[in-house]
This record gives C-alpha cells, sequence and structure tokens, in this order.
C-alpha cells in the first residue's frame, strides 16, 4: 500500500496521559498495519526535531484526530494554545473528524466547540471511572468507527492530491502538506470490467443506506442508476463489505443478464435459473432441488419458495439474495409472479425468511414501470437507493488511479462533455492511460483517437436503429423540447442518455450526446 | 423525556411500532370470528385490510386460536388449478405446523382439484388439531385474473364447510375469513353457490377526523401546530389510510418552514 492512501491522524494527549495513549496505539495496531492509517503522535519525534515544526506540520496533515481529555489535557499550555484550536479549525474548515475520548474527568464549559462534539464514551463516564474491560471496548469501538471512516476518505485522501487546498490555519501554523504525486494503480482497469477493491469509487452516502438495510429486518434494497453507473460493482463492494463484518453469511449474486435464452423462455426455465443459481452458490446439495422439481403438482412458485425456505431454515446467519438487472425480465409473462414471490418472502415474518435480505439493482424506474404491478409494489415496500454521477473529487481520484497527471482545467473540460456519468469518465481516462492519447482527442468524438466515437456508434446502432421513435424523441430534446412522454422518457434515461430536472424538464444527459442528432 | 414519536409507514401491512389507528372494523371482524361467521372484507385497495387482518390474527392468537393467513398474491396466477390449490394447502400445513399435503395430495390424483382441496381440510386439518381454526385468505380478486380458474368451485367449497356444520359439528371449529377489493358479484356470479350471502361483510372505512387525530403526536416535529398540519392533511386525504401515511411521512422527512396547507399540497 502506497503512502498516498494511508490517512494520518493525529494522536492529541498529554504526556501525564502517556499510557492511555500507549494503549490506543496497540487498538490502533491492526488499521496501520493495514496501511489504512498512520497514527502520529509526539513520541515519532526524534532528538534533534525541530518539535514545534513536527509538531505543526502533523497538524496540518492530519485528517483525523483522537483528543484523549483530561484535566491534564486542558492544563497543558501547548495544547491549549496550539494543537487544540488548530484541530477545532481543521474540524470546520477541512473536515477533520475528531473523535474526542475522555480519559479523565474534566471541565469541558469553557471549551464549547469540543463540548458540541459526540465524544467517544459517554460524557458522564470517563475511561477512569470503568472497568478495565468497558476501557478496552472504548477504543475497540473507537478503532471500528475510524475503520468505518476510512473507507470513504482513502478515496477523498487520494483525489484531493491534485486540489490540495491548504489547510485554514493560522499563518504561523500553515506549512501545508508536501505535494505526492498520483500513483498509478496496475493494471489499468477497462471500463466495464470485472470488480476490483482497487478500483472501486466508493459511495458513501448509498453505502451507508445499503449497509443499514442489510444489517436490519427483510425489506428488498432497490439500487437505481442508469445503465453504466456503477450498480454492478456497487453490488460487489457492497457484498464483500458485508461479508468483512459478517463472516458467517453468504452472499447469492444473480445477474439477470447471465440469463440463458432458453431459461428466459418460460416460467419453468426461470425458476430453475433462479433455484440452480442459489443451490450452486451456497453448495448446498442439489437433491432437494431435483425432488422439488420432480413434484409436478406443485407450482414453479412454491418449488422455489419451499427450496429457500429449506435452505433458510437450515442456516442461522443472513442469506443476501442480490438480483443485478432485475428489470431484464419486465417483459416477460411470467414476472408478476416473480417479483410477486419476492415480495411474499419479503414480508414473511417467520424466523426463516427473517434472515433473508432481498437487494435488486435496476435501471428502470419501479415506480413508472406500469409493465408489472408487482414489481412496483415490491419497490413500495422497499429501500430505494440511487446512485448518481460521480463529483470532482471522485473524478479526480480515478485521474490519480489512472496515473494521469490531469489539472483542474482538464477534468472540467471532461466535465463539460460527458458530466460525471461513471462509465464515461472511466473510458476517457483508459483511453489517455493506454495509448497516451491527448485529451483533445478524446474529447473530439469525431477524432480517430476518441473512444467515444465508437461509444457513439454502438449507441446508434445498437440502441437506437432498432428503435427509430426511440431515436426521434431523442432528436427532440437535443433540439431543446424539454417534455417526452413518460415511457419514452424512461427508456432514454435506461441508457443514461436524458435526465431529470429538479423542474420536471427533461435534458440531454451530457453534451457529448447532441451527437446523436444524425 | 419526551415518549418516542411512532414510526409512519405506508403500503403493505404495517410492521410493528409504526402507527396504527384503530377502527371499527377492529373490533366487529374479532367479534365475528369468534361468532364462528364466514367473514368478508371487501375494500378498496391501501385503505388498511392487510393490517386489520394482522391484527385480528394477533388478537385470535392471543386467545387460543389457530391461524393461518395466505396472500394470494403470493401464491401467484402462473399455474395450473391443481397446483393453486396445492399451493394454498402447502402454506396452510406450513403455518399450522402440519406435515406437507404433497403426498396426500398425489395419491388422490384420480380426485378434482377442489375435491383434494376440501378432503385434506376435513381428512388432515381437522383430526390433527385440536380447538378453533381461522383461515384467512387476502386479495381475493387475484382470481379475477386468472383466466379459466373456476372460482365459483372454490367459493362453493369455502360455503360447504359452512353450511355442513350441522351434520359434521367439528367443521364448526374452521373458519374462513375472505379479504379482497373485488365486490361479492364479481367473485361469484350464482347466487344458489355463493357464501357471500350467508356470510359476515366487515366494512372497512377511511379515517374519520377523530380517527384521525391518532396521527397528531408523530407530527409535532414540524414547525408550528400540529392540529393545524392535522387538518390540511385530512382536508387533501379525507382520510384515507394510505394517503395519510405517506404525506405525514413525507412532510416528516423535510420538515421546512411554510404554511401547512402549501406545504401539504407539494407533497
Amino acid at each position: 500500500m502506497d503512502h498516498v492512501e494511508r490517512t494520518r491522524i493525529f494522536i492529541s494527549y498529554s504526556h501525564k496521559d502517556a499510557a492511555w495513549q500507549a494503549r490506543l496505539a496497540v487498538h490502533l495496531r491492526p488499521l496501520e498495519r493495514a496501511g489504512l492509517i498512520d497514527p502520529w503522535d509526539d513520541t515519532r519525534i526524534r532528538s534533534g526535531d525541530d518539535w514545534r515544526a513536527e509538531i505543526t506540520k502533523a497538524l496540518a496533515t492530519a485528517r483525523a484526530a483522537v483528543l484523549l481529555l483530561s484535566a491534564d489535557f486542558l492544563a497543558s499550555d501547548f495544547i491549549h494554545g496550539i494543537e487544540l484550536p488548530a484541530l477545532l479549525d481543521g474540524a470546520k474548515a477541512r473536515g477533520l473528524l475528531v473523535l474526542p475520548v475522555l480519559v479523565g474527568p474534566c471541565d469541558l464549559s469553557l471549551y464549547p466547540a469540543l463540548a458540541a462534539i459526540q465524544m467517544v464514551n459517554p460524557i458522564d463516564r470517563p475511561l477512569s471511572a470503568m472497568s478495565k474491560a468497558d476501557q478496552e471496548q472504548c477504543f475497540v469501538d473507537l478503532s471500528k468507527r475510524l475503520g468505518e471512516w476510512i473507507g470513504p476518505v482513502r478515496m477523498q485522501a487520494v483525489a484531493s492530491v491534485s486540489t490540495v487546498k491548504e489547510p485554514a490555519m493560522n499563518e504561523a501554523l500553515a506549512i501545508g502538506g508536501a505535494p505526492v504525486l498520483p500513483v498509478a494503480v496496475e493494471p489499468p482497469q477497462r471500463p466495464g470490467g470485472r470488480y476490483s477493491e482497487a478500483w472501486y469509487v466508493h459511495r458513501e452516502r448509498p453505502e451507508r443506506d445499503a449497509l443499514a438495510f442489510l444489517g436490519g429486518v427483510g425489506r428488498p434494497a432497490f439500487i437505481l442508476g442508469p445503465e453504466g453507473f456503477g450498480k454492478t460493482w456497487f453490488l460487489d463492494h457492497l457484498a464483500a463489505t458485508f461479508l468483512a463484518r459478517e463472516p458467517e453469511a453468504r452472499v447469492v449474486r444473480i445477474s439477470l443478464h447471465a440469463l440463458p435464452h432458453a431459461d428466459r423462455a418460460t416460467q419453468d426455465g426461470f425458476f430453475h435459473f433462479i433455484a440452480k443459481s442459489v443451490v450452486e452458490q451456497l453448495e448446498e446439495s442439489e437433491e432437494r432441488l431435483d425432488v422439488l422439481w420432480a413434484q409436478v403438482h406443485r407450482g414453479l412458485n412454491d418449488r422455489l419458495r419451499l427450496l429457500l425456505r429449506d435452505i433458510l431454515r437450515a442456516r442461522r446467519a443472513p442469506l443476501l439474495i442480490f438480483i443485478d438487472h432485475a428489470d431484464a425480465i419486465l417483459d416477460a409473462d411470467y414476472r408478476n409472479d416473480f417479483f410477486g414471490l419476492l415480495r411474499a418472502m419479503a414480508e414473511d415474518v417467520t424466523p426463516a425468511f427473517g434472515r433473508l435480505r432481498q437487494v435488486l439493482a435496476s435501471s428502470s424506474d419501479p415506480v413508472s414501470e406500469t409493465a408489472s404491478a408487482e414489481f412496483s409494489s415490491l419497490y413500495n415496500l422497499s429501500v430505494p437507493i440511487e446512485l448518481d454521477e460521480l463529483d470532482d473529487p471522485a473524478v479526480a481520484l480515478l485521474a490519480a488511479r489512472y496515473g494521469l497527471a490531469w489539472r483542474p482545467a482538464d477534468r472540467d473540460a471532461l466535465h463539460a462533455l460527458v458530466g460525471g456519468h461513471p462509465y464515461l469518465v472511466s473510458l476517457a481516462m483508459y483511453e489517455a492511460r493506454l495509448h497516451g492519447t491527448p485529451l483533445p482527442t478524446i474529447l473530439d468524438p469525431r477524432a480517430e483517437g476518441s473512444p467515444f466515437r465508437r461509444h457513439l456508434d454502438d449507441l446508434r446502432t445498437k440502441k437506437l436503429a432498432p428503435h427509430p421513435a426511440l431515436h426521434d424523441a431523442l432528436r427532440r430534446v437535443i433540439a431543446g423540447e424539454t417534455t417526452l412522454p413518460s415511457a419514452t422518457f424512461n427508456r432514454l434515461r435506461r441508457l443514461a442518455l436524458v435526465k431529470q430536472a429538479a423542474d420536471g424538464r427533461v435534458h440531454l444527459r451530457c453534451r457529448l450526446y447532441e451527437h446523436l442528432a444524425r | 423525556m419526551t415518549a418516542p414519536v411512532p414510526a409512519l409507514q405506508a403500503g403493505g401491512s404495517l410492521r410493528d411500532g409504526t402507527l396504527y389507528v384503530e377502527r371499527e372494523a377492529d373490533e366487529t371482524l374479532p367479534a365475528a370470528l369468534r361468532r364462528g361467521d364466514f367473514c368478508f372484507v371487501l375494500a378498496p385497495r391501501q385503505i388498511g385490510k392487510s393490517s386489520l387482518r394482522v391484527r385480528t390474527m394477533r388478537k385470535l392468537v392471543g386467545e387460543g386460536y389457530a391461524c393461518a393467513a395466505i396472500d394470494l398474491t403470493a401464491v401467484g396466477t402462473g399455474m395450473t388449478v391443481e397446483q393453486w390449490y396445492l399451493s394454498v394447502l402447502t402454506r396452510i400445513a406450513e403455518q399450522l405446523d402440519l406435515d406437507d399435503p404433497y403426498a396426500f395430495w398425489s395419491a388422490r390424483l384420480a380426485l378434482t382439484p377442489v375435491d383434494r382441496f376440501s378432503r385434506w381440510l376435513r381428512d388432515e386439518l381437522l383430526p390433527r388439531t385440536t380447538g378453533r381454526i381461522v383461515l384467512f385468505i387476502d386479495e381475493i380478486d387475484t382470481l379475477l385474473g386468472m383466466k379459466d380458474f373456476p372460482r365459483d368451485d372454490f367459493f362453493a367449497a369455502v360455503r360447504a364447510f359452512y353450511n355442513d356444520r350441522a351434520d359434521r359439528p367439528d367443521f364448526a371449529r374452521l373458519t374462513f375469513c375472505l379479504l379482497g377489493v373485488a365486490a361479492p358479484g364479481d367473485l361469484m356470479a350464482d347466487p344458489r353457490r355463493t357464501p357471500f350471502n350467508i356470510g359476515t361483510g366487515i366494512r372497512l372505512e377511511d379515517f374519520s377526523p377523530t380517527e384521525s387525530t391518532v396521527f397528531r403526536p408523530a407530527l409535532t416535529p414540524l414547525p408550528g401546530d400540529p392540529g393545524e398540519w392535522l387538518q390540511s392533511v385530512y382536508a387533501w386525504t379525507s382520510g384515507h389510510p394510505y394517503m395519510t401515511q405517506k404525506i405525514c411521512a413525507a412532510l416528516l422527512e423535510s420538515p421546512r418552514a411554510g404554511a401547512p396547507s402549501d406545504r401539504v399540497r407539494e407533497t
């Protein structure tokens, strides 16, 4: 792990509390060893160093701070005069995470800014008043919180490399972090390729929502976003994160794009495909599946439900079923039976089905999906989680991973053409990395070396040419029309060609698609 | 310390901890089922049938009744008549902890599906249980969407369990409750075989202004007078349960300032 991705944690404490600091260091060691954090405390200063300058430098480069609060802490002139103001300023100006641990009783009434920050332990229970076990638990909670926070922050840490802002501190303290060059991740990720944790771009809010959902009782979660917005990777990441937390849990991933044509054609084929996927991925015996499928007097819903019920009864841990491209069967005549079954299982309150969590990913908006009443009513129960365009820090992060020394102006130019469309952004960067194609060429879709040229050709021939009415509707939007029939709008939105503004007007997703006029 | 504000929920049967409005039907339905009446609740969508069913079941189970609830949308429609009946029985057996009916079923293939259905209730369900049983069949209008499904046979079978109580005293232990949105006449045309003219229909209405006041405490996080908020919501929904829950939840999600009547309209 390179040093760019390690997040500096400043440990602020009084030397009289050195024993607590030492214990904290032990608890942070696993995160440190994993290369996730770089805890900094003043024991790092070697004799001969200008200790004041070292501390100021550490303060300026830290992204989080742990404060060990006590009467001694507040009594220290250095802490009172320099460390604490710098950390509180950092919290306000650049989102530095401050985690105060109350190690001994002290009066915070003169420090309203500090008192306003949530303590790791309750304000009336300093560590010194706790049993040894509770003290340890408190440090465990602290390192857990740091670990959970670190995921999204690692991304920003790298992203901010090319846009380093001077920490807002007073002149005497400001020394600025040394600029760090972007370190490319190898091999470069092909857009649309297989999931790789090293290339995943965190989406803080959707991830938090999805994990909160997976920790609760079984309403389905819907991951919504147009094609190319990273739903599949989001599911991969969700599975990995959940399994890291609950190693006993199991995840079944079913992509309806992988559904063989023959299976898709009939209800029997489809239900058997789902059943077989579950059995295979869980490495269950096929015997129960075969017995059930031989029971021809039973309906297919029953066969699939009983299979899942028996699997769930035999387990004690959560079972997650992820259905990617759930909207791929919206034109099949068994769609309502299938989504109705999912809904019934979600609403089933027996302990067995209580262990089941369903996550569906779809490019179609279930609200507007009139084709399937059960699809929409399943959605009505659900927690919708929308994946939006990438923001600038995320784009900067990707550029760093592709090893591109892009300036903010370069990202602005890309943004002007494709917005934050995740797939198109990666496409541009992959091309730049792989062939060294200059950005102006990439951004000119008529140029031979532009990856967008092929992308537009694909859209024209595969998605639009078979549906002339759809292409006409798109042309009208390009020409400035801002309303579309909802079915047409949904089809174009699914392809990420259009979007709707807050005022309800329909717009082209990004300027690149103006080239689809012809 | 203030009491926790109950959560709101629109759609689906209400989960625990969400706000529930007691209506007249919450008394009349359990009472009729205790009397052993064949009951039906036919009311518009999203007016709270499933929630009523869940609450009624909970009461009766507390009194020692064995209850099973079959949601016919969960049973599905893409199947043969035989598979449909077996599916209903499988779910009843599962909920009442009886053996899977598949062996019983496949040993009697010469009988019609509806006969096998009645036989299982008579020869398996009743002998293997003691005490009163209530079977709730929810979303019965699903049957309207099944072309060629002989609905009359099903309803006649249900009626028979009621009619034959005189000859078969143990039949009195079994009571049916049907729920759905259809009108009785749509479900079954033949007046001689229909159970709806011998059963008790339970009316389920929108919330009255008085019943709606249950929402008042939930609206206290909003700026201003919760009473005025409630009135504005009621003016808009006329007490429709789903819409009332939904609008209140939406208001609470973004508690911006603004006149209640305007905010309700925007929502």
